[in-house]
């Protein structure tokens, strides 16, 4: 019974001050569940389609069943266009986002998320083989997404804007003012670092200032939701919606060198209105 | 605690359920998501381990399991590790005297060992030398989580069950025929 707790604590110690990057055993380990898990998704994803445009369909009338049928029919063809079409959307967006930056970039797709509630965290299905590395940043065509924290040949963990540990270097684009976007929790950011005479409002769009180097210029982080004076200390509460919804992620763009910033019609309109 | 005859076929069992589970977390249990629950019948599987499998070879296939987990999650690799060993240990212990054979002693014994193990995981947290912001709602989450993760304890301990028995009668088999064969 020792042995085991002193086991644990052991690969616990060993991995408590490293950081996200995994070993060899790890490496094969995230590989070998990998396939599986982009099975699973590709299989539930498949299931829920079925699910939600033919099955529902059925039993709904006794009669008329083969007009029933054709109809089904018909709607499964017209979802599946629909599926084409908003597939097509996104890919064009990416795609988009993919010709205006200036650095390499690779699509990836999402796999599986994080199994708890305390991390929020994405698998993409590219890895090392593809030129992916810790710490690139990871992009979609509405957004910051996350940056990459670890990787196996074929696989990377990506760690999402809103988790509670990622944190990001914004500018808060109508007044230019500088402050530090972190995740808080689901469909939630922070801005930190705001002055009351910063002049911050509700609806005020954040942009990344490109600071640290790691994510272009100009990309959209979210919107300011709400603004309040701390309860303690000389900052403002600033909450942020993110442009990026994190549940529902199904393709990225991880930007595989370091970038300059994006193409000039992306960027937004400047104007310098006081800030910090 | 399983019979000697069924030792082995129960840590297959634990192995390949566990592996599903893993992948499963990550996936499926990922779109019935109520708020910041989720799904967890991993820790049900460790539970049951705990009660049911020997300390050693119980012990590695929860120290594998929870290595995997650790793998697909955002935290360090260890933290997983440290709170379904305690809990598989804490299982064992409470295994010497008790049997989880009936659903209400399934749901009350994941339900108090779901609060350790997310004590386990909240100190270990803390204890990390890393930065790890936790929400601020999480120690909020534990009861709720624990109760959610007591809910479907019997369900995935049945079908643990089942495996058992399957691949028991599968090893019973081939020993069998291995017998007739030398013979």
């Amino acid at each position: 019974m020792a042995c085991l707790l002193l086991a644990a604590l052991a690969l616990f110690s060993l991995n408590a001050g490293g950081d996200y990057a995994t070993t060899g055993v790890g490496k094969l380990f995230m590989e070998a569940l990998g396939p599986v898990q982009k099975l699973v998704s590709v299989a539930g994803g498949t299931v829920d389609r079925v699910w939600r445009r033919y099955f529902a369909l059925v039993g709904t009338q006794s009669q008329n069943e083969k007009l029933k049928a054709e109809l089904a029919r018909l709607k499964q063809e017209l979802s599946d266009m629909e599926e084409l079409k908003l597939s097509n959307v996104r890919l064009s967006g990416l795609l988009g986002l993919k010709q205006k930056m200036k650095s390499p970039v690779v699509a990836a797709q999402v796999v599986a998320a994080d199994p708890t509630a305390l991390f929020r965290t994405v698998i993409i299905d590219k890895g090392s083989k593809h030129g992916i590395n810790p710490p690139m940043p990871v992009v979609h065509s509405q957004g910051v997404v996350g940056r990459v924290v670890a990787v196996s040949p074929n696989y990377s963990k990506v760690l999402l804007l809103s988790d509670p540990n990622a944190g990001l270097d914004v500018v808060v684009q109508r007044t230019r003012t500088r402050g530090v976007v972190q995740g808080a929790g689901p469909g939630l950011l922070k801005l930190k670092y705001i002055l009351p005479t910063a002049g911050v409002t509700e609806g005020d769009r954040l942009i990344a200032s490109g600071m640290a180097g790691l994510f272009p210029k100009g990309l959209l982080v979210g919107t300011v939701k709400s603004v309040k004076q701390e309860t303690r200390g000389v900052f403002q509460e600033v909450e942020v919606v993110p442009v990026v919804d994190f549940d529902r992620l199904e393709e990225v763009l991880v930007v595989l060198e370091k970038p300059v910033s994006i193409a000039p019609e992306e960027k937004a309109p400047s104007k310098k209105r006081g800030g910090k | 605690m399983i019979g000697d005859s069924n030792r082995w076929p129960a840590m297959a069992a634990t192995l390949v359920i566990g592996f599903f589970l893993v992948v499963a977390s990550t996936t499926v249990f990922g779109w019935f998501q109520i708020y910041s629950l989720k799904v967890r019948p991993l820790v049900a599987l460790v539970v049951w381990a705990g009660f049911s499998l020997p300390l050693i070879g119980g012990g590695l296939v929860v120290i594998l399991l929870a290595y995997l987990a650790d793998l697909v999650s955002g935290g360090m690799v260890g933290l997983q590790i440290i709170s379904m060993v305690v809990v598989f240990l804490a299982g064992g212990l409470a295994g010497r005297r008790l049997e989880i054979t009936a659903w209400p002693l399934q749901v009350a014994a994941v339900f108090m060992l779901s609060l350790l193990y997310q004590l386990v995981f909240w100190g270990a947290l803390n204890l990390a030398p890393r930065l790890h912001i936790q929400p601020s709602n999480f120690p909020w989450m534990i009861p709720p989580q624990a109760l959610l993760d007591a809910a479907v304890a019997p369900l995935f301990i049945f079908m643990v069950n089942l495996l058992v028995r399957w691949l028991a009668a599968f090893w019973r088999r081939m020993d069998t025929r291995q017998g007739g064969r030398a013979a």
